[in-house]
């Protein structure tokens, strides 16, 4: 078992805040939907609009990263670039607000998003065991995708959202 | 069906070929909607122009990402400046998605991805950027993509 170095360490550290503090928009969409304050009231009906953009903003993120750790290391095992772009233009598409090219329910939109999400977060954890990330990459990804997933879930479980465009 | 495979397409020569394709690919939405907003401005071009910004903001925060994914990995590990050179373009983003103003939104979009393939250059020929390939396919995309948004915005301008 590797030990980690302090260099390592602070990096993890660091990260892992930067990743929390990259959870907040998510969480806030969730806690906005479901805390009946009036302070709150008219953000509510834009929560879910906000959540699927910033996920949108996160996903593009997420498979840019994939595809840097590729790049810095070309002799690396073969992994393509396609998978993670694909699944960057299912969320793009899903998170289009409606009139762009279409108008969808968010019973729809949210759960496509949330299967986008767990799919890089699989194919990042395969690009962790090939080495392509730092160690402590996958356990933070686990669960920042765990709070992800979970925020997405809530806003979406609301009555006024499930169902709704 | 055999197994053979060209060489090219193997390995760390493959990857350039397929990612090269892949940018090219990526590269064209902006570039038929700019063409769209020009052609069809009063039926298609303002869903086409919110596509686009999105797409443009969606842009931007990929090449944070690649610039972040590169430090990270960068013998050595990452340093403060380079894992700060891959969240800017992210906070740059931001805006692009959640503004209203279409005039802001492209202005962004048209200063952002010039000045981060700039940066990226830099990086490259310091040697702790993207391999030479990459930057090789993404400066004429760079400039295909920021006159494309340049295009649109011009339109929205005048209209």
């Amino acid at each position: 078992m590797s030990v980690e170095n302090p260099k390592e360490r602070r990096e993890r550290l660091e990260m892992t805040a930067l990743g929390l503090a990259g959870l907040i928009p998510f969480a806030a969409s969730a806690f906005v939907v479901w805390i009946p304050a009036t302070l709150l009231a008219p953000f509510t009906s834009a929560a879910p609009v906000f959540a699927l953009a910033y996920a949108a903003v996160i996903a593009a993120y997420l498979t840019g990263a994939g595809a840097g750790a590729i790049l810095a290391q070309p002799s690396g095992p073969r992994r393509w670039f396609a998978p993670g772009q694909i699944l960057l233009l299912i969320v793009f598409f899903a998170a289009l607000p409606d009139g762009v090219l279409y108008d969808l329910a968010h019973s729809i939109r949210f759960p496509i998003v949330i299967a986008a999400f767990l799919a890089i977060l699989a194919m990042d954890l395969g690009s962790a065991r090939e080495q392509r990330f730092p160690p402590w990459y996958g356990k933070l990804r686990i669960a920042l995708t765990a709070g992800v997933v979970a925020s997405l879930a809530a806003v979406l479980a609301h009555p006024s959202v499930w169902g709704a465009r | 069906m055999t197994n053979s495979v060209k060489p090219s397409e193997t390995g760390a020569q493959g990857l350039p070929q397929a990612a090269a394709v892949l940018a090219y690919a990526g590269a064209l939405p902006p570039i038929v909607a700019a063409l769209m907003v020009w052609m069809r401005p009063a039926d298609l071009g303002p869903a086409t122009t919110e596509l686009m910004l999105i797409y443009g903001g969606a842009l931007i925060a990929f090449f944070g990402g690649v610039r972040w994914g590169v430090a990270v990995m960068r013998a050595g590990g990452p340093s403060f400046a380079s894992l700060l050179g891959g969240v800017i373009p992210l906070a740059m983003a931001f805006p692009v998605f959640f503004l209203e103003d279409a005039f802001t939104r492209f202005l962004i979009i048209i200063v952002a991805l010039p000045i981060l393939l700039w940066d990226d250059l830099r990086a490259t020929r310091r040697g702790s950027g993207a391999p030479d390939w990459y930057l090789g396919v993404r400066t004429p995309l760079t400039i295909l993509m920021t006159a494309s948004f340049a295009l649109a915005f011009l339109k929205t301008l005048l209209s």
